[in-house]
């Protein structure tokens, strides 16, 4: 069944430039998975003769590459701009349903404005009609109805007191929803009527229309979700069903799933899937969609009527219907190997699913993938860098990745999930839990939690029944007992030891314990395990994702291990190497990083070589199948790495893309006798250790910040009384920055080396902290030759992470002898270290004297950032340098730095903490900023404008400033009014700042916290101008001001550098002019 | 207890027993169904056969007479690569408080010892499945003797070709049955028929009466059917020259609706052929285009035999339906008679419910005849 050009032709009539919408930056609730789908739409589009014309503000994804559209806007995805860039471009069609909420939004508001009128913009895909239905509240409950399928009972209110009356009426407890919010911000489960008046009093407000949805709850029925497609010719299947293994309540972006659904007989599994399709079509979706289930764990009976089903008695409600591709339907893709966005790309051009050729059988896209593997999917979440934040999980999302493993059996896919996550856990053990009592463990099991995984597995060693687990989570027994399997093995092995029969061996294996937890529960080495198991014949199998459970063969090489009997993976090239990806997305290792990964691919395939990679992260770009020659959904452990090295006899291991994950497999790997491409093991060494670099700097006399370490909390003040204030102290295993404070007076000090004696057995770091100019390049060496494209400086002083401020490029304030000051150490740490790759190097610029903070011999975080601001392919060059070719060839020779850009550019990072709650969204030397937005312009202050409008500060700030700074800050607060007043700010402060200004004689507005409050609550401040007293502390007035600024979105700057930026950005005319980047 | 899977063409695979002790051999083919396996194993149509689940983990939720398709499983044997074990009473269903609390917690291997089916676990079955879907179907042995491979081999050899038994006569009704109701009488010739075609017959209203695959056309006729449904069931319809005489016979009296099995016994009346597919089609995803409206449907199939579409030339009848994985025919339709027939299951059970849609299209048939 191949596909009919002929008729597609007459469904793409007239249609020749498409306009497709992306969703910006990485937030919580809308993260990689819409690069991965944005891409694929456009090389389906371009595929199909298109010209692509892309915006997106995000610089870290792929598809704001020069290469993937024809133009590509790295602008503010706010209604104006994109207006304005319709005007340029007049495409015929625009694709809003590839870009998440932002983009469906986004569309909705162009409609709204007329602009798709006015210049005649087609709408493909979904129609704005059909997107509504299932949007719009009210819509969806009509046309639900009308469909007699059964929505849970439900009041919509606009007032405290009538959300009271519902929850009263439907019985508690009911689920609070605010009315047009992503990921479900703001909403929550009330158990208590207090509860309900706290969530609805916080949902109302947050809320665009100041509307509630109070819904009776199922909280503990089964989360059941169909990915469904469907084309304009009514044809309509389903990819994949899903199944949360935490029950309704726990948001399934926060749930550990499974696919295919593992405890529905195949009447529930037909039921939910007839109604999937009935939905689909009742709505008029034309694409991909996403429908979820709320299911009767006691079981579902068929329907009498309408009006029985409405009333629940058809044993299942449906929760809600995404009319647009979604992290579901990554995951789907992933899970099936069934290309969801392709299929729907190509619907949107007319086509019908019959058309549409299946990529990896090469058979039709029209049928539904059979799987013959168990998908796990377990969620990372950002808890470890908001120590205040709440870790329970509710129905709004907290997670900011997730990692995906397949297995043959459940035990196994979520052994393999559970070492994809990187947390230092061993199966399903721990060394946390043994810090737990009985009363924090079932807390963590009777309220969804963070650990609840890690929980239900220790309640069992400690004697729990798999019955009182099930009571208390509502988990379906199949899973509970899964892991149980897995809890009496681990008894097993500890009591028998490692060395046991192959049978006995390969059960545990089939089981999902690898070497190193084979050898953890034995005490035993995992050399010895590893010795034993090869000795015995046990190797990983690797089997093949095909979406068709073996029935036709399959073009596609997608493999995942096992421990069984055939192996499917065909010999490989002669000239194959294997690159690691980063995982799943966390705080400091994002997006950025699977970037580079897919250039690296790219790289090594055009270099000639086979480009093999393992990564287990199912939104990217990276774990698509056509992007590699061959794809490992694995695990990244040294020894998942190294089974699948030694399978393909690859010629060695590329680890400098995908951030610190890789680069930590390195040693190991190297020590097992694996080549490391590129810059040597030991290098890498050198760099990570801290004591090494330290001497290696002193060696080549480059100054860095004065540190100490010490063993205890007397010896820390010995050393801050000695050595004087302010310090940065850190305890010594530093994973992106954590666990680091400044402390500038002594109490803090205390409170800092307290907190880290705590969170790490080891010493604890100090620093002297140089409060300077930060300034970071990303550069590419080859031993000899070095090529930095440009220094980017840092506006806020050195104390707030790279990762959190924002940066310009090219560095505007550092003297050009100090510039050639860090070049010149750079060049001399990379002849040092032999750097054959990436060099990534943080300086603060300190009394005119740079001093170097830190080197990472790995792509950074701002490689897309760079590589975009100057149009240097730095990865593809890094990749050649690590395949062994110099940097001359390609015409860099020597030691240089490139001239600057014609434009100026601007990162800024964006923030997620308004979900976290209780969470501290100050800045500091901690990263906390899940994603980032670029800005250029000719001007600095044109850059910054444009960055800042990315990021969702109001292009209009006429509306007024509100400060609240610490005595520290107060001058200079006072002198940054001085500036907001000159440029037409108003300005409001809470009392002793506005003492403060005033004193300057600047007009400022005075008012109490109370009255700071309420103006942010009703969003009657265009920003929030904040610096913490102390460092962080709950309950403080100016914690309590940043947090609600944070939960009503309204820009909050707690350092004065960012604001002082905000000012300089705003003070000047706007520019309307989007520019494309340069090819 | 360690078990032992062999195919005639000297593939031989070992496992642990579950089931019945002793031996089993037949047909070996798999199915891609990812739920329904109980539905699978009650299938008459799988009679005489081994059947490979490709989906690895089966018994996860229980088992329930509900999912039935016919009074005991028929299967004459299953492979599995992991076997839902006994939850040895640890009382979780009843906490979850699941309608099959009970019987969730048996498992695999009891529910099949209990209904006397002998079963194989612990097989890589992807690895069956791609050896079948190359090598074509195969006959097998699965034991839990202790015996060679050489001769296991061998008695999958010894095995008789399913063409060559009257598996129909084992599975079908002894005698007529009727479950009386007001709607139109509909007779049904029971060739292996799945529960769910009789009850798609009456949840619609139908006074359903299901004869003898061997009942005359004379019989059939005494009760003055206004419809009459010739269903699934097992092994090759060439053997079924007689019934298909019977058949045509009626079909100029009152519509026929024919499926599966009894799609192909309609060509075979009609004069057309049938041949032997190299693995079958088994599972619940297969996609059928219908050729009238266009539109597309994921379909439920068992079968191992399709009808020759160049041999329907000059029947009277016209193919209506394709498969969109390999092009044989799926369903269909006399030129001037209200008689169709469809290869796939309109039932469902395992498998989706896009095609329910086709009975009432018989009904209206029946309607408009009367
Ligand atoms: N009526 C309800 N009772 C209990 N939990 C619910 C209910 N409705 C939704 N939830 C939970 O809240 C989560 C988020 O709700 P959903 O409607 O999917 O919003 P979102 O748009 O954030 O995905 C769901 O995944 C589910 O676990
Ligand atoms: N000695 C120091 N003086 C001033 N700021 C520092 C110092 N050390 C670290 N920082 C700040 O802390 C941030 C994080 O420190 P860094 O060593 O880069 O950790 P990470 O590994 O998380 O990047 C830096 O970006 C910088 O702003
Ligand atoms: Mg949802
Ligand atoms: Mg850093």
């Amino acid at each position: 069944m191949r596909e009919m050009p002929t008729r597609t032709r007459q469904a793409a009539h007239g249609l020749r430039k498409v306009l497709l919408i992306g969703s910006g930056p990485i937030v919580i609730g809308q993260a990689a998975e819409f690069d991965y789908s944005g891409t694929q739409a456009c090389r389906t589009l371009r595929e199909a003769g298109l010209e692509v014309v892309l915006v997106n503000s995000n610089p870290a994804t792929i598809m704001t590459d020069p290469e993937v559209a024809d133009r590509v806007y790295l602008e503010p995805l706010v209604p104006e701009v994109v207006a304005d860039i319709i005007a340029r471009e007049r495409p015929q069609g625009l694709l809003g349903t590839m870009g998440g909420q932002t983009g469906l939004n986004l569309t909705a508001a162009l409609a709204e404005m007329g602009v798709l009128e006015r210049f005649g913009v087609r709408v493909l895909g979904t129609p704005l009609e059909a997107v509504a239905r299932a949007e719009d509240r009210a819509l969806f409950k009509a046309t639900m109805e009308a469909l007699g399928e059964p929505l849970p009972p439900s009041v919509t209110v606009d007032s405290v007191d009538q959300a009271l009356e519902a929850a009263r009426r439907l019985g508690l407890p009911v689920v609070v929803r605010p009315a047009f919010t992503l990921g479900g911000s703001g909403g929550g489960i009330a158990a208590t009527l207090d509860d309900v008046r706290e969530i609805a009093s916080r949902g109302i407000a947050l809320s665009r229309i100041g509307q509630v949805l109070i819904e009776k709850s199922v909280a503990g029925w089964k989360e059941i979700e169909y990915e469904v497609i469907r084309d304009a010719a009514d044809n309509a299947i389903v990819v994949c069903n899903m199944e949360n293994v935490d029950p309704m309540g726990v948001h399934t972006g926060d749930s550990v799933v499974v696919a295919p659904s593992q405890t529905l007989s195949d009447y529930e599994y037909h039921l939910l899937r007839t109604a999937a399709l009935r939905i689909v079509r009742g709505l008029g979706i034309e694409g991909a969609c996403n429908v979820q289930f709320a299911l009767d764990p006691t079981g579902a009976r068929p329907a009498q009527d309408a009006a029985h089903a409405a009333s629940g008695g058809a044993g299942y409600y449906v929760i809600e219907v995404n009319p647009r591709v979604s992290r579901s339907s990554a995951l789907a893709s992933k899970a099936t190997g069934y290309p969801i966005a392709r299929v729907a790309a190509q619907i949107a051009l007319g086509r019908r699913l019959d058309e549409i050729t299946n990529a990896i059988t090469g058979g039709t896209a029209c049928f539904e993938p059979a799987l013959d593997y168990v998908v796990v999917k377990i969620p990372r979440w950002p808890f470890d860098k908001f120590p205040g934040a709440d870790r329970t999980l509710g129905t709004q999302m907290k997670s900011t990745g997730e990692a995906m493993a397949l297995g043959r059996t459940f035990e196994e896919a979520l052994m393999k999930g559970i070492r994809s996550l990187d947390l230092g856990a061993i199966g399903l053990w721990h060394r946390m839990v043994e810090g737990w009592g009985h009363e924090d463990l079932w807390a963590r099991i009777r309220r969804p939690h963070e650990h609840r995984l890690f929980a239900l597995a220790e309640a069992l060693r400690r004697g729990a029944t798999v019955a009182e687990l099930t009571a208390a989570t509502r988990i379906d027994p199949f899973f509970v007992r899964g892991i149980a399997r897995l809890v009496a093995a681990e008894a097993e092995i500890r009591s028998r030891g490692a060395d046991v029969d192959a049978a006995t061996l390969a059960a545990w294996l089939r089981l999902g314990f690898d070497d190193r937890a084979l050898a953890h529960f034995s005490g035993r080495t995992a050399r010895d395990v590893r010795a034993a198991r090869r000795a015995l014949g046990l190797t990983p199998r690797y089997k093949c994702v095909d979406t068709c459970a073996g029935e036709f063969p399959a073009r596609t090489p997608y493999y995942y291990s096992t421990y069984e009997d055939e192996d499917e993976v065909p010999p490989a090239g002669t000239r194959a190497a294997v690159i690691l990806g980063s995982g799943p997305i966390r705080i400091g290792q994002g997006i950025e990083f699977d970037y580079s990964t897919v250039h690296g691919i790219q790289a090594l395939k055009q270099a000639g070589w086979d480009a093999i990679v393992v990564n287990n992260n199912p939104e990217t770009l990276s774990t698509d199948f056509d992007i590699s020659d061959r794809l490992y959904m694995e695990p990244l452990s040294p020894d998942d790495v190294r089974a699948v090295v030694e399978r393909e006899g690859a010629q060695g291991v590329l680890v400098q893309f995908g951030g610190q994950t890789p680069l930590n497999a390195a040693i190991p790997l190297a020590q097992a006798g694996i080549r490391i491409l590129g810059t040597s093991p030991e290098a890498l060494d050198i760099s990570e250790d801290r004591r090494k670099f330290a001497a290696l700097l002193h060696e080549l006399n480059i100054p860095q910040p004065a540190g100490w370490t010490a063993e205890t909390l007397d010896e820390v003040v010995a050393i801050a009384a000695r050595e004087g204030l302010p310090l940065l102290i850190r305890p010594s295993y530093v994973l992106g920055g954590r666990g680091m404070v400044i402390a500038r007076t002594m109490d803090e000090v205390r409170a800092a080396a307290r907190q880290a004696l705590a969170t790490e057995s080891g010493p604890v770091l100090l620093d002297r902290y140089l409060e300077g100019l930060e300034v970071e390049m990303d550069a590419v060496a080859d031993g000899t030759n070095l090529l930095i494209p440009a220094l980017m400086e840092q506006i806020e002083r050195a104390g707030v992470h790279s990762g959190d401020s924002l940066a310009l490029l090219p560095a505007r304030s550092v003297h050009a002898d100090v510039a050639r000051v860090i070049v010149d150490y750079a060049a001399r740490i990379s002849w040092a270290l032999q750097v054959r790759g990436f060099l990534n190097i943080q300086f603060v610029v300190y009394r005119g004297r740079p001093y170097v903070l830190e080197v990472n011999l790995r792509a950074s975080r701002t490689v897309p950032f760079v590589s975009k601001a100057t149009g240097v392919p730095l990865v593809r060059l890094a990749t050649e340098v690590m395949l062994g070719r110099s940097l001359a060839e390609f015409g860099h020779q020597g030691v240089t730095l490139l001239p600057a850009p014609a434009r100026w550019a601007v990162k800024a990072p964006v923030f997620s903490s308004g979900k976290l709650f209780g969470a501290d969204p100050l800045l500091g030397p901690e990263m906390r900023s899940t994603g980032e937005v670029m800005g250029t312009g000719l001007t600095p202050a044109a850059a910054l404008r444009r960055a800042f409008v990315a990021a969702g500060v109001p292009v209009d700030l006429a509306r007024s400033l509100l400060l609240s700074v610490a005595d520290r800050d107060k001058h200079d607060a006072a002198d940054l009014a001085a500036t907001a007043h000159a440029s037409g700010f108003a300005l409001i402060a809470t009392p002793g700042t506005a003492a403060a200004i005033a004193a300057r004689g600047v007009p400022v507005q005075i008012v109490d916290v109370e009255e700071a409050t309420r103006l942010v609550c009703g969003r009657d401040v265009g920003a929030v101008v904040n610096t913490p007293t102390q460092g962080y502390q709950a309950g403080r007035t100016g914690f309590t001001i940043r947090r609600i600024a944070f939960e009503f979105n309204v820009p909050t700057f707690t350092s004065l550098d960012s604001a002082r930026a905000l000012i300089e950005a705003f003070a000047d005319e706007p520019h309307r002019d989007p520019v494309p980047l340069l090819r | 207890m360690r078990a032992l899977l062999a195919l005639e063409d000297g593939l031989v695979l070992a496992g642990e027993s579950i089931g019945a002790v002793g031996s089993t051999g037949g047909e070996v083919v798999f199915t891609t169904s990812l739920t329904g396996y109980q539905e699978v194993l009650s299938d008459p149509s799988y009679r005489g056969q081994i059947v490979v689940m490709a989906y690895p983990l089966i018994g996860n939720y229980g088992f329930n007479d509900a999912w039935l398709e016919s009074h005991r499983p028929q299967a004459a044997g299953l492979v599995v690569r992991w076997a839902a074990p006994a939850a040895g009473g640890d009382g979780a269903d009843r906490e979850a408080g699941g309608p099959d609390a009970a019987r969730a917690s048996a498992g695999l291997d009891a529910y099949l010892r209990a209904s006397g089916v002998v079963g194989i676990s612990g097989i890589d079955t992807r690895r069956l499945v791609r050896h079948l879907r190359t090598a074509g179907t195969r006959r097998g042995v699965i034991t839990t003797d202790d015996e060679s491979p050489g001769d296991l081999v061998a008695r999958a050899r010894a095995l008789p070709d399913l063409g060559e038994i009257d598996l129909v006569a084992q599975v079908s009704t002894a005698d007529v049955v009727r479950w009386l109701a007001p709607g139109p009488r509909v007779a049904v010739l029971d060739c292996g028929a799945k529960q769910g075609i009789v009850q798609c017959l009456r949840a619609r209203g139908c006074d359903v009466v299901l004869f003898p695959h061997d009942t005359p056309a004379a019989a059939i006729r005494a009760i003055e059917p206004e419809g009459l449904v010739v269903t699934n069931g097992p092994g090759d319809p060439a053997r079924l020259g007689a019934l298909a005489a019977e058949v045509r016979g009626l079909w100029e009296e009152m519509p026929v609706m024919g499926i599966c099995l009894g799609h192909q016994v309609l060509a075979l009346a009609a004069g057309g052929r049938t041949f032997k597919l190299p693995f079958g089609h088994r599972g619940s995803n297969h996609p059928v285009r219908d050729e009238t409206t266009g539109r597309v449907a994921i379909t439920t199939q068992n079968h191992g035999y399709a009808v020759d579409e160049a041999s329907l030339a000059g029947t009277g009848f016209e193919v209506t339906h394709y498969n969109l994985h390999d092009g044989t025919v799926e369903g269909m339709r006399h030129r001037r008679l209200p008689v169709f027939s469809v290869q796939y299951h309109p039932e469902g059970r395992p498998g989706p419910q896009d095609s329910a849609h086709l009975f009432d299209r018989f009904l209206d048939m029946v309607r408009d005849h009367a």
